[in-house]
């Protein structure tokens, strides 16, 4: 394992360095890109003004045509208000006569409005007979004003009036997007900087570290490994090339003794034993010759997953924050479920397969090797992906996603058993720090990135996008070591047996963990953040690009706070106090919607969330062996933790499930309260179930 | 005058068809027996433009009742003795008296032995010409004309909002009384009263224009704010001269529900249009005709888009011009002066 060394220390600089290179030069970009569009977002806004009203006043101008009173007009109102069904951003129309007095308007009149129509300026544009049209800014609108004008007789003038405020929206929306752009490139350079150079050098630095381990402990045994082609490799190769130099001197020494040996006389022989004592020392302290093909690069190996495994996981992340919506879109009436709950089911199966996969997939990645298993399940869930951007309605789009959902498993389980059969004791927090990385920051990225898209290019298009990910992880497995590392202690993995899971699900103090903790955790997880919060969104008027930032909020704060707490809950505090104050803290965050139904608020209720659930993640599992050795002493460590694995992924299917039944009783807000109440009412329990003594730190971390 | 230029029309198409018939010496051409109930309309104007367009021979024999049921007899004796391919029957009771309804059919007196294509019968289930519009299952296919009676009623109230509806109807015509209930029952739904007035009948059941126009005046007295005019055969021959002349008096405007009693000077209508209708007519025509298909399995079927009418003559005469939007997409009819009102001229 790397120290944290010299070396290691100059790769963080550098990163740090090529980060903040990229963050000014994105947020000046930004900065530019946003005076742009504010300085040409109001005249475009006032050019649309512009030609709706131009087709208004067509209207105006064949009714008249037919012999109708321009002042006898009927419904002008209604089609200033089907105007502004499709066009939000207008918020008043008018007509007026040539002196100035409205005949027809519809919307909130800004004040000064009256004054500036009889202004004489505004009233010349009513003999206008060419297609202009003049703003002004009135009150808290923009007004355009143009002619109506029956070939040089003039009617009157024709107002459209731009909310101010709307234009202060999108240019709001717009910075969003841009923070969203650059949180994302922030992590993907992260991201693209550990895989070209931070791999490498972690497995350089590594291979070094191990040579010189290795001659210190006296091995001067040739290698014949392939060494990069860097400064490290060179290196290698020279100290190589010295054991290969001392490997045929020993050689030459040893031969030329023992032909001395042979050959002298038996007083020849006495004065040469003190020679062959020295060889026989150094053969006992040092070892030559060639040593076995060792099992190479185990390090840079176990790195080579990181970009299969982001980019796959991706693939599905791109889709949290409009999957509902797109179900939405599908839906077909099925009697007897409501629609509410027939939008959570393809999420719901998602899980299910997920959940009960899993254990089974684990075994089955064995037999067939890694890298085939997570090839077979990118390959499966591309075709989900494909039939999912191409579905006819809900009955083949949940055939899709459980194609997508069976291959996630399938890579997810194999993946992670390439992490595990690549290192040892040791090395396993590293590893598994890489693997929880990757899946990090695709959670950061996916959702808000798939937001956009969905918004930009439709539902359809964005699954292709999926698929194109997916697509590409399976070039990046290809690329995968086809050798598989074999666990010398290997023990075949097996899935939780129906004796293990009936034993556990009855046991008290592992139920306190498992359905007071990891459960609720994950119901209030799936359940807000993938069922609720991209409908509640979009149902408030909003767009798939804001529940994708909702999503983001809640990654940055688990990728800023898992660690800090992971580190601090061995340090600080009783591990079962973490879980319980991040279940109350998730369990006050939807309570938040009882104070207003804003969006803003629900920021802060998917911040509250991921903050609960980044303190309370870290410490979930590691109590499950710090408080039921009984168990694992009777059933084994595997099973435990596989029942324990089952239940908690049981609790992911659970959350859309219950969240829409939620949604049938009280709507979304009464859902989101309800949800949290349920995990307020856990975390509580599980204080107070926690309390006894029974529930001290058997081994405290640190006395 | 108009009629007699149709008249001309259907002609020319006749012989047009007829040179593509004799093109294909070996197809012999199809024979239609054609019953019209008041001479002929556009809908027989569109039956043959389709035969024409599609290239399909047909000799189509007109035979008109010109109101008069006691010519009926006679037509079916001419059916018998020259047995064509098929007879195409306008209007209810044309259809009716040809096919007979489904649970009384009399064969010495009904045709059963010869495919019928009906047209322009409002209501064929409530009429009992068939009993399931997809599945005739008997020797009878056709098409109905009637928009939806819901959106009739909301494109009237999207040219006007109304909160009182008056209706006219015949009682002794069924399909009149079951759209007077269906009108009712949109009327609980949408939150309006209905004000229906059914027509005197004389000593012989017959209905009878007496008293129509006291009829629209008590109407108009009652605060009715539309008279609809339902698909009825009666009221269609009473509408122009009494009807419509008595509401214009009054000052309310009449909703059409055909194109034929949009000619008679209602303000809007919803309505298929004629021509439209007797294409489609024809495309049934020649499913059995060309493909045959079983009458039995073809569905009676209607238009699926209807055009909303607006007479601005009448308009301008009510002082109720149509709402702006609506001149995106209703069909403006300004009838010339020296013309008839039959003749709409779009612009």
């Amino acid at each position: 394992m790397l120290e944290k060394n010299y070396l290691w220390r100059i790769y963080w600089r550098l990163a740090g360095v090529i980060m903040v290179c990229v963050v000014v030069a994105l947020a000046v970009v930004s900065y530019f890109s946003h005076r742009v569009f504010d300085r040409e977002l109001v005249p475009e806004t006032e050019q649309k003004a512009a030609t709706v009203g131009a087709s208004v006043r067509a209207l105006v101008l064949k009714a008249t045509g037919y012999g109708i009173d321009f002042s006898q007009l009927y419904g002008v109102e209604q089609t200033f208000a089907e105007v502004f069904e499709e066009n939000p951003e207008f918020a008043y129309m008018a007509i007026t006569n040539t002196d100035g007095n409205v005949l027809y308007a519809r919307g909130t009149e800004p004040i000064g409005a009256r004054t500036h129509f009889r202004n004489p300026v505004v009233l010349q544009i009513a003999h206008e007979t060419t297609d202009l049209s003049k703003a002004a800014r009135v009150g808290q609108q923009y007004i355009v004003s143009m002619p109506i004008n029956n070939d040089g007789k003039p009617l009157g003038v024709l107002h459209v009036g731009i909310d101010a405020a709307f234009v202060d929206h999108v240019l709001l929306e717009v910075l969003l997007d841009v923070l969203v752009v650059l949180v994302v490139s922030l992590f993907f350079t992260l991201e693209l900087l550990n895989f070209m150079a931070g791999a490498r050098l972690a497995s350089g630095l590594g291979e070094f570290a191990r040579q010189v381990d290795r001659m210190k402990a006296g091995d001067f045994t040739a290698t014949a490994r392939i060494r990069a082609n860097d400064e490290i490799g060179r290196l290698l190769r020279r100290i190589d090339s010295a054991i290969d130099h001392l490997n045929v001197r020993y050689e030459f020494l040893a031969g030329e003794l023992q032909d001395k040996v042979r050959t002298a006389t038996a007083q020849r022989r006495e004065a040469l034993k003190p020679a062959q004592a020295a060889l026989e020392a150094i053969t006992k302290r040092l070892r030559f010759g060639s040593a076995p093909q060792a099992a190479d690069g185990d390090e840079m190996n176990l790195n080579r997953i990181r970009a299969p495994l982001f980019a796959f996981i991706l693939a599905e992340e791109l889709t949290r924050s409009f999957l509902p919506s797109y179900v939405n879109q599908l839906i077909v009436a099925i009697p007897g479920i409501s629609p509410q709950v027939v939008i959570g089911l393809p999420i719901m199966l998602f899980m299910l397969i997920v959940a009960l996969g899993q254990p089974y997939l684990g075994s089955w990645s064995e037999r067939v090797g890694r890298r085939k298993a997570m090839l077979v399940g990118a390959v499966v869930a591309t075709i989900g992906f494909t039939g999912t951007a191409l579905a006819y309605n809900l009955y083949d789009l949940i055939l899709w996603r459980s194609l997508c959902a069976l291959g996630y498993a399938m890579v997810f389980v194999a993946a992670q058993g390439y992490v595990l059969d690549r290192t040892g004791q040791q090395n396993r927090a590293q590893g598994f720090a890489l693997f929880i990385g990757a899946i990090m920051v695709a959670t950061v990225c996916g959702p808000s990135i798939g937001g956009i898209l969905a918004d930009n290019i439709g539902f359809r298009a964005s699954f292709g996008v999926s698929a194109l990910m997916s697509l590409i992880s399976i070039l990046a497995i290809v690329r995968l070591p086809a050798t598989e590392a074999v666990l010398p202690t290997g023990k075949p993995t097996r899935g939780p047996r129906m004796r293990e899971i009936m034993a556990l699900v009855v046991n008290r103090r592992f139920m306190t963990l498992t359905g007071l903790a990891a459960m609720p955790a994950k119901i209030i997880l799936t359940g807000v953040c993938f069922y609720l919060v991209p409908l509640y969104i979009v149902s408030i008027g909003n767009t798939s690009s804001m529940a994708g930032r909702m999503l983001m909020v809640y990654a940055v704060m688990m990728v800023l706070i898992v660690p800090l707490s992971a580190s601090f809950s061995d340090a600080t505090m009783r591990r079962d106090r973490y879980v319980s104050v991040g279940l109350i803290i998730s369990g006050l965050s939807g309570l938040l919607l009882l104070l207003s139904d804003s969006f803003l608020v629900l920021f802060g209720v998917v911040f509250l969330l991921g903050l609960g659930q980044a303190l309370s993640i870290a410490a979930q599992s590691a109590l499950v062996a710090e408080h039921c050795q009984e168990e694992i002493r009777i059933y084994g460590h595997d099973a435990v933790y596989g029942v324990y694995r089952l239940l908690e992924r049981l609790g992911n299917a659970l959350g859309p499930l219950i969240a829409s039944l939620l949604v049938i009783l009280w709507g979304y807000q009464g859902s989101f309260v309800a949800l949290s109440a349920l995990v307020l009412f856990c975390g509580i329990a599980f204080t107070i179930a926690t309390h006894g003594s029974e529930w001290q730190p058997a081994t405290p971390a640190h006395p | 005058m108009m009629r007699a230029l149709l008249a001309l029309i259907v002609i020319a198409f006749a012989l047009e068809a007829g040179g593509d018939a004799q093109a294909q010496v070996t197809t012999r051409p199809y024979r239609i027996y054609a019953i019209t109930f008041r001479g002929m309309t556009d809908v027989e104007k569109g039956f043959q433009d389709y035969f024409a367009a599609r290239r399909i021979p047909v000799q189509i024999t007109f035979r008109d009742l010109n109101r008069d049921s006691s010519r009926m007899p006679g037509f079916l004796e001419e059916i018998r003795r020259t047995k064509p391919d098929l007879i195409y029957t306008w209007g209810t009771g044309n259809t009716l008296a040809v096919a007979g309804t489904y649970d009384n059919v009399d064969p010495s007196v009904n045709i059963t032995d010869i495919p019928i294509v009906f047209t322009l019968v409002a209501a064929p289930v409530l009429a009992k010409v068939v009993r399931d519009l997809k599945n005739p299952g008997r020797n009878v296919t056709g098409v109905f004309h009637v928009a939806p009676t819901e959106s009739q009623i909301r494109a009237m109230a999207s040219y006007r909002p109304f909160k009182s509806l008056g209706i006219l109807y015949t009682p002794t015509e069924q399909n009149s009384v079951v759209v007077v209930e269906e009108v009712r029952e949109v009327s609980k739904r949408l939150g309006f009263t209905v004000i229906a007035k059914p027509l005197k009948l004389d000593a012989n059941k017959k209905a009878t224009a007496e008293g129509a126009a006291d009829m629209v005046r008590e109407l108009k007295q009652q605060n009715a704010e539309w008279l609809y005019l339902p698909p009825d055969t009666f009221l269609g021959t009473i509408a122009q001269k009494t009807v419509i002349p008595a509401a214009l008096a009054v000052g309310l405007p009449a909703f059409a529900s055909t194109e034929q009693l949009m000619e008679t000077g209602a303000v809007a209508g919803l309505v298929s249009r004629y021509h439209s209708i007797g294409q489609f007519t024809a495309y049934k025509a020649e499913q059995i005709l060309v493909n045959k298909v079983s009458p039995a399995k073809i569905p009676v079927e209607t238009l699926t888009r209807f055009a909303l009418q607006v007479r601005m003559d009448i308009a301008e005469q009510l002082k109720l011009p149509p709402p702006l939007p609506m001149f995106n997409y209703a069909e403006l009819i300004v009838p010339k002066p020296e013309e008839a009102p039959a003749a709409p001229a779009k612009q």
